[in-house]
Order: structure tokens, then C-alpha cells, then sequence
């Protein structure tokens, strides 16, 4: 058979298409924390539990497990759109400033400068990074420094060095007298007495950044803060992004309350709330299919972690795009044993293995939970009672107690059905 | 057999006494949400998940009666008598968080009462001021008996610390008349620290109010620092906390208009960072002075007529022999208005045109001061004597009103008695071009009643509007409501 040009081209294309078949063969996965609003304490430790079980079903192949940054996607705050343009300008303000700077103008490159660093407060949550409000602080100070006022020059210093504690500046481009007074500034900075930031939010379990760098999530306490201004934001899934610049006093505790404002996305909160509400066995398949779809996922994998007396556990559920039922795949413990458990368990389920969970697998036994192991054996049976009956064995006594708990039934249901009194107060909408 | 039967029935008989509940009074809050023109125009309870029902008193202290959810009707269901305060609901979020707010006039929960009460229910940037008449205004207390407009406490902090609702709260009444707007703003402070002389007044216990680019800072100390425009401004301390009231220009008074309006707290207990309160606030600037975007509004309202489908609650108000007492209900065909008017000498004897009688006049303003309407005729009027006799006319301006336009099938009714006499309107809807179907639970019309009283030729015409000339702008409202 001659293999002509295009045959080979065919069926190039043809592996191409059958092997791109194969790769999205693999089922999508998603798994999702269904947080209470009285775990919020555990916050953090509940999400590394989320993304230890994320890593052990990604450790095998056969399934692609969506990263937390893919999942966030559908719940995120879109961009303020109005801050494009806005960026665009401080970026044009410092390229300006830089210029005025160059050609020794620094009280108009002050001018641009001070513009650009003006919008970029006003918009840095919008930035990729903070690399350019470091960059105008910097070339502000140096502007300052070059007219003679130190002590602005030296405050736009601090601020470079709050955002980027290890920023050097090169002297072999940097004039020295610059290099001398920035080093000058760190000297004082390391040496200033730390304080700390407290946050809190409502809702509570959002995430915190300072300077850039994520601290927490709220409510949170930042200790060992060194002193001055610092850039924060604060961003919850469906909720309008807080930010604003706190200052801190040497050795000073600065405490912030924060209402976070709901975002177009809220819908979103408000669904995972409600499925959280109903808890795995009681929520609504339309709404995990709304998720699902959201999210371009087959597989959802809905987590509810609880907290007992140092423990904690996962109650488990699975979800499949399209599904009629929310699968109970039990309860495991969530760490060690319990997160490989966990992700072969989903595993056989995804497989086609749909047994329900076996009552042991899930016994609670006092503050322990039994994961798929054996029992402890049963207790021995109680003796055999004794032969000649004593007065708790009389007809008579039995009689007394029956009558007894009756006249307490009867009492406290008679109670109970009282009928109320009082003025009938009714709204009407 | 019969021993157990007796047994039996006697339990049953007393589970039966038992079940019941005695109700000692009852007590109907109608909720109004914003409006303009006919429609609503907000859902309060677009982010409700809970409604806190309470009552709160002349000095901002805040006694919850029951939570509940929302549904078509709901309540805290059987409460002890005794509270007494002005009414309030509260709609919370799922996060606790108020979103929804509103208040009704102040009332004594006792035994044996029976009242139906309208409750404004606006989201929580919004408050609602109530329209006073001259009288009203040079009365002792223009305050008293008035419902609340919007309260600031802990909840509203911007930055700070405050102990709760007994450092700080404070509950704010706005009136209107004329082109004034007259505030009360009373707060509840448990330790009142004042400025030192010569400082700033809001460097201690202050508040400040932002209202139409107008901005007044008044002090626990007794100072105030307003503009001109801005009169009897007096900020003295209370019981419990201090007091400010102030008179402030309105630009341009009518029904539903919105005024921007922002109160901040400044609450300094001694030693302790300075605490702020903002009604208004963007959470992103916290600590700076809010803009006037930022700003919430107070809705100008005027007395509302609650109308049912059965016979609902009276409104009244005042004439030289004492007080009118109007009544309203709706079914799908009629729309009636009752008119009860105490009068010394009732005279029913009459010419065509009802001269020499006493009557009532009833306007009505279907587009309530919102044109346009689909409906080709905008104002009615009906006049009816205690004699029963009527005319009636229509108009697209009620200063030129003609007979022809308004085509009136329905009836008026009239019953005199000794010291006062009493007419009934039935204006059904298909007179005003209303579709039978079509008239809707929940619209607004504006509604004007004139009571004419002739007493040997000397003519004294009251209205409820407060108004000599016929400005829809500041008539009253009428509210198709159904209880079920």
C-alpha cells in the first residue's frame, strides 16, 4: 500500500484526535469544602486537609483532580474593569516621572510620580504584583532625596522596604549616596520595635494579603509587624475585595473590623452556605449540578469537616455531573489513614463501585472515630441473674414505677400542650 | 368499661382547656416598602433570611419581642404585655447582619389591644421621614408619638472600640414640613466625655450630620457648629446619654423625594481610642468623611391610608370640632372610602352644586404625584353631603376639573348624627378606566379629603393635606393591601 502525503497527514490527525479522546477520557474532579460558619476558627487547617485529599486522588492517574486556584474561578470577584485604565495611567505617570527624573526635573517628576503612586493606591488589589508601587516609591524617595528632603525621601524608603524587606539597590546603578541613606533606613527598620495587626471580617475566613503577601485568612493576628504603612486586602469568594493601607505604630497593636461588601458572585456564597446548611445527606442535587456545571467538572467531591475534641473528621459525599443523587461515601478521619482512605474510597466509587457505607466504618466511639478497622470484641455477657428475686423483682414494685412514670408523662405532656397567653403580635408583607 | 370511657374524656376534656391559647390583645404591623408613584420600587427583603420584631423606646434601647423567617405573614407569635416603644422590624442576612429596617409609631403593648399599624420596611440605606403639619410643629413635642427614622450603633462601627448598645446608639427622628426638615438625634451613652476647651468638637463625644452638601458637627458639650441655613440647632446632655435637634432646609419638599443624608458618631470614653459610628460608610475609606456617594437617603413620606379588603384601620386627622376619622376598603370592582367628620351643627340642605351644606370632597391622583399613566384621566374628584347628594368630575390637573371627563357610576352615601355626620364613597373601577382585574395589592394612589363645613355663611375648608391649595405633591396615600 503506497503511503501517500496525505494519508500519513490523516492519520497523524486521526492519533491526534483519538489521543486527545483518551486524555479528556479522564474524569474531572472537583473537590469542595463545605464550611460552617462555627469552624471558621479551623479555617486554614481545613483547607490543607482539602489539599492533602486533593494531592492523594492526583497522585494516581485515571482521574484530573481541578486545582484550588481553578476552583475559585467560578466564585471570584470579576476585575473592576474601570481599574484598566486607571492602571494604564499610573503606569504612563511613572514612565513620565522616570523621564522628568532623567532629564533632572525632579519637581515635575515629583508631580507624575506622586499621580502615579495616588492611583496605584487607589488600585492594588487590581495588580498582578505590587512590583510597581515599590518601584514608584522608590523613585519618588530618590526624587526627594535629590531635592534635599530626607526625611520624605526616607519615608518613601521604609515604604519600599515594608513591601520588599529584601530589596537591595545595586550601587553600580544606583548612585551610593542613595544606596547609603536606603541602607541607613533598613538599619533603623530592623531595629524599630515590632507591633501587631489584628483583622476581622464579616463574613470571617477571608483571605488576607499584606503587602502583597497572604498572611491568613481573617479572623487573623499578625504579630512581629515592623512599623508604618502597609498595603492590605482582604478577598472573600462572592465578595467585593477590601483593601486600604493601615498604619502601625512601633510596638503598637492596630485592630481593624471589616464588613466585606457582596459582589456580584454572592449567588455562589449563598449556595455553598445552603448546601452546607442541609449538610451531605440532606442537600439538593440541583444545586450540586449548578456547582458542577460551574465549574466544568464531571466529579464533585463535597467535604464537610467537623471538629470533636481535637479531632476531626470528613463526612463525605459524592456528586457526578448529570446524577440523580448525592452519594454518602462516609465518614473518615481527616488525617493519615484517614485521607488515603478517603481518596480510594472516591476512587472506587468514580470506578463504579456504589456500596453504601457499612455502618462500622463510621461508629463513633466516644471521641475516636473507627475508620474501616475492626471492632474492639464485644464486652462480655452480663452474669446470669440471680436466682432467688429480691424486692426489685416483686410485682409490686414494677406496678409503683409504671404508675409513676405514667403521672410524670402525663404531667409534663399536660404542660407541654398549656396553651399559651399573651398579645398575638403578626406581621404582613 | 364506663369507669375508663369517664377517664378518657375527662383527660381529653382536659388536654382540650389546655390547648388553647388566650388572646389578650392583637397587635397588625403592615409593612410598606418604598415606593414611587404607584409601584414599589425595592424589595426589602431581597437579602432577609431572619426578621427581628421589637420595640424600641424614646431613648434607643432596643427590646426584642421574637425572631422569625419571612413568609407572607409572620410574627413572634403570643409576647407579654407590657413593652412600650415604637415597633420595629429588622431583616437580618444569613450572616446576621442587618440589611432591612423599619419602624411604626410608638404604641403601649397592654392588654386588650387592637391595632393595625403601617411599618415602612426599606433596605437598610434607606430611612424614611414623616410629614408633620404647622400645628403639629408648634406643638410641645413635634417628636412625640412619631415613628423613628434610622438608628446608628454598634453595628455601624468604623473604626474603634465600644462597649455595645449602652456606650453608644443613637436613634434618629426626622420630620418635615413646609420646606424644613427638623432632626432629633438621641444618643445613648454610658460615659459621656465631652471636648476639652478649645479642641475640635468631635474630638470628644460628637456627632456629625450630612445632609445636601450641608455638614454640622454638634457635641455632648453643647456645641454646635452648623451653617447658617441651618436653625436651632441646641445639643444639650439626657438622661442616659445626650440629645441634638436641629433644623434643616429642605431644597425641594414632596412625597417619596429622596434627601442625602449621613450621621457619624464620635464616641470618646476616656483613655480609649476615639470609636466611630457611620450610618454610610465606604468600608474601603474607614475614618474618612464619607462622600456623598456614600451618602444613605431619608425618603419624605406623608400619612398613609392602609385600605383592605375588609374593614381595615382609620387614619385621622384634626379640624376645628375635632377629628376626622377616614376608612378605606377594596374589593376587585370598587374601590370605598368612608369619611367620619365631627361637626356641631351638621347641615345637609343643599343647591345643585352642594353649596350650603356640609360635604367632603375625595381626590384622587392615580398616578400618586408620578405621571404618566396609562389610564386617560389622572385626578377624580367625588363631593358627597351628609345629605347623601353628589358631584363628581375629572381632570388631568386639579385646578381644572370637568364634569365630562370623569363618567362616576358608583354611590355616595350620607348619615348625619348628633355632632357629626358621615359619607361613603363607592367609586368602582372601571369609572377611573381600571380594568377590574388589573388593580393591584400593593399599589399606591395619592388620595386628598377636603371637608367643607358651612356655619351661616362663613365657609371653613379643612384638609387633610394640610394644604389651602390642591399640591398632589404633598397629598397623602392610599395602599391597596390584602391581609391573605
Amino acid at each position: 500500500m503506497r503511503l501517500t502525503l496525505r494519508k500519513i497527514f490523516t492519520l497523524l490527525l486521526v492519533s491526534i484526535v483519538a489521543w486527545t479522546g483518551i486524555a479528556r477520557s479522564e474524569p474531572k474532579l472537583a473537590v469542595l469544602e463545605l464550611a460552617s460558619r462555627s469552624d471558621a476558627d479551623w479555617h486554614e487547617q481545613d483547607l490543607d486537609v482539602i489539599e492533602q485529599i486533593r494531592k492523594e486522588l492526583a497522585s494516581r492517574p485515571g482521574l484530573e483532580v481541578m486545582s484550588a486556584e481553578d476552583q475559585r474561578v467560578p466564585f471570584a470577584e470579576p476585575a473592576e474593569e474601570a481599574w484598566i485604565p486607571l492602571a494604564k495611567r499610573a503606569r504612563e505617570k511613572l514612565a513620565r516621572g522616570q523621564k522628568f527624573m532623567a532629564s533632572l526635573k525632579p519637581g515635575k517628576a515629583i508631580k507624575q510620580l506622586s499621580g502615579a503612586l495616588r492611583i496605584l493606591r487607589a488600585i492594588f488589589p487590581g495588580l498582578k504584583n505590587l512590583s510597581s508601587l515599590e518601584r514608584a516609591h522608590l523613585m519618588l524617595g530618590m526624587t526627594y532625596q535629590a531635592l534635599g528632603k530626607g526625611r520624605q525621601a526616607e519615608h518613601e524608603y521604609r515604604m519600599v522596604l515594608l513591601l520588599n524587606p529584601s530589596r537591595k539597590l545595586d550601587e553600580t546603578t544606583v548612585n551610593p549616596v542613595v544606596v547609603e541613606k536606603f541602607e541607613k533606613v533598613r538599619q533603623r527598620l530592623v531595629t524599630s520595635m515590632k507591633g501587631s495587626i489584628s483583622l476581622i471580617s464579616k463574613p470571617q475566613g477571608a483571605r488576607v494579603y499584606m503587602d502583597g503577601r497572604a498572611v491568613g485568612f481573617t479572623p487573623v493576628t499578625i504579630p512581629g509587624v515592623y512599623p508604618g504603612e502597609h498595603y492590605f486586602s482582604i478577598v472573600a469568594g462572592g465578595y467585593k475585595t477590601w483593601f486600604g493601607v493601615l498604619r502601625l505604630k512601633p510596638g503598637g497593636l492596630e485592630k481593624r473590623e471589616v464588613f466585606l461588601q457582596e459582589g456580584q458572585r454572592i449567588g455562589w456564597v449563598h449556595l455553598l452556605n445552603r448546601m452546607a446548611r442541609a449538610g451531605i445527606g440532606k442537600m439538593r442535587v440541583k444545586d450540586a449540578q449548578e456547582l458542577a456545571s460551574a465549574l466544568g467538572t464531571d466529579w464533585l467531591l463535597l467535604v464537610s469537616i467537623t471538629h470533636m475534641g481535637g479531632a476531626a473528621t470528613l463526612d463525605l459525599g459524592i456528586f457526578e455531573s448529570g446524577g440523580k443523587e448525592i452519594g454518602p461515601l462516609g465518614i473518615f478521619a481527616a488525617e493519615g489513614d484517614g485521607i488515603t482512605a478517603t481518596a480510594a474510597r472516591v476512587r472506587r466509587w468514580i470506578e463504579g463501585d456504589h456500596s453504601l457505607p457499612q455502618p462500622k466504618t463510621f461508629i463513633r466511639h466516644r471521641k475516636d472515630v473507627i475508620i474501616g478497622g475492626t471492632h474492639n470484641p464485644p464486652p462480655p455477657p452480663p452474669p446470669p441473674p440471680v436466682e432467688h428475686g429480691s424486692w426489685y423483682t416483686s410485682w409490686w414494685f414494677w406496678t409503683a414505677v409504671g404508675a409513676v412514670v405514667a403521672g410524670a408523662a402525663t404531667t409534663t405532656t399536660l404542660l407541654l400542650m398549656r396553651g399559651q397567653s399573651g398579645i398575638d403580635v403578626q406581621v404582613y408583607r | 368499661m364506663r369507669f375508663l370511657r369517664c377517664v378518657a374524656a375527662v383527660l381529653l376534656a382536659m388536654i382540650g382547656a389546655g390547648c388553647g391559647d388566650d388572646i389578650q390583645g392583637s397587635l397588625r404591623l403592615l409593612l410598606v416598602p418604598p415606593h414611587q408613584g404607584r409601584n414599589p420600587t425595592q424589595d426589602p427583603f431581597q437579602f432577609v433570611d431572619l426578621v427581628e420584631i421589637g420595640v424600641v423606646d424614646g431613648t434607643g434601647t432596643f427590646s426584642m419581642l421574637g425572631e422569625t423567617h419571612p413568609t407572607a405573614r409572620f410574627g413572634p407569635g403570643l409576647i407579654a404585655g407590657g413593652e412600650q416603644g415604637a415597633p420595629y422590624a429588622l431583616g437580618l442576612n444569613d450572616r446576621g447582619r442587618p440589611v432591612s429596617w423599619g419602624f411604626a409609631r410608638p404604641i403601649v403593648l397592654e392588654t386588650g389591644i387592637d391595632e393595625t399599624l403601617g411599618l415602612t420596611f426599606s433596605q437598610t440605606s434607606l430611612a424614611v421621614a414623616s410629614r408633620m403639619t404647622l400645628q403639629d410643629r408648634t406643638s410641645a413635642d413635634p417628636f412625640a408619638g412619631r415613628p423613628p427614622s434610622l438608628f446608628v450603633d454598634y453595628r455601624n462601627l468604623e473604626s474603634g472600640a465600644i462597649e455595645g448598645p449602652a456606650d453608644l446608639t443613637a436613634l434618629v427622628t426626622a420630620l418635615w414640613q413646609g420646606g424644613d426638615m427638623l432632626l432629633r438625634i438621641r444618643v445613648r451613652d454610658n460615659d459621656i466625655s465631652p471636648a476639652e476647651t478649645g479642641n475640635d468638637i468631635n474630638t470628644g463625644d460628637a456627632l456629625r450630620v450630612y445632609m445636601d452638601g450641608m455638614v454640622i458637627t454638634a457635641g455632648a458639650d453643647g456645641r454646635c457648629d452648623a451653617p447658617q441655613e441651618v436653625s436651632d440647632c441646641v445639643a444639650e446632655q439626657v438622661t442616659g446619654g445626650w440629645q441634638v435637634e436641629m433644623t434643616l432646609p429642605l431644597g425641594d419638599p414632596g412625597k417619596n423625594r429622596m434627601v442625602p443624608f449621613d450621621l457619624r458618631l464620635y464616641d470618646s470614653d476616656g483613655g480609649q481610642a476615639q470609636a466611630l459610628a457611620t450610618w454610610r460608610f465606604d468600608p474601603r475609606r474607614q475614618g474618612e468623611e464619607p462622600l456623598p456617594e456614600d451618602y444613605g437617603e431619608i425618603v419624605l413620606n406623608t400619612p398613609l391610608l392602609q385600605a383592605l379588603r375588609e374593614s381595615g384601620p382609620l387614619s385621622a386627622f384634626s379640624c376645628p370640632d375635632g377629628t376626622i376619622e377616614v376608612g378605606a376598603e377594596w374589593d376587585d370592582t370598587d374601590l370605598i372610602v368612608s369619611v367620619r367628620v365631627p361637626d356641631d351643627e351638621v347641615r345637609t340642605q343643599a343647591g345643585g352644586d352642594l353649596q350650603g351644606a356640609d360635604r367632603v370632597e375625595l381626590w384622587l391622583d392615580l398616578a400618586n404625584a408620578l405621571p404618566p399613566i396609562s389610564e386617560p384621566v389622572r385626578f377624580v374628584r367625588v363631593t358627597g353631603s351628609a345629605g347623601a347628594s353628589e358631584i363628581h368630575a375629572g381632570g388631568q390637573d386639579p385646578e381644572d376639573m370637568r364634569t365630562d371627563l370623569f363618567g362616576y357610576t358608583g354611590s355616595v352615601s350620607g348619615t348625619a348624627a348628633a355632632g357629626e355626620y358621615q359619607v361613603k364613597f363607592e367609586i368602582p373601577w372601571s369609572d377611573l378606566q381600571i380594568e377590574s382585574s388589573s388593580a393591584q395589592k400593593g399599589w399606591f394612589l395619592g388620595i386628598e379629603i377636603r371637608v367643607i363645613d358651612e356655619d351661616d355663611g362663613r365657609v371653613t375648608t379643612t384638609a387633610w393635606s394640610n394644604e389651602e391649595d390642591l399640591n398632589p405633591n404633598l397629598w397623602p396615600e392610599l395602599r391597596l393591601f390584602d391581609l391573605n
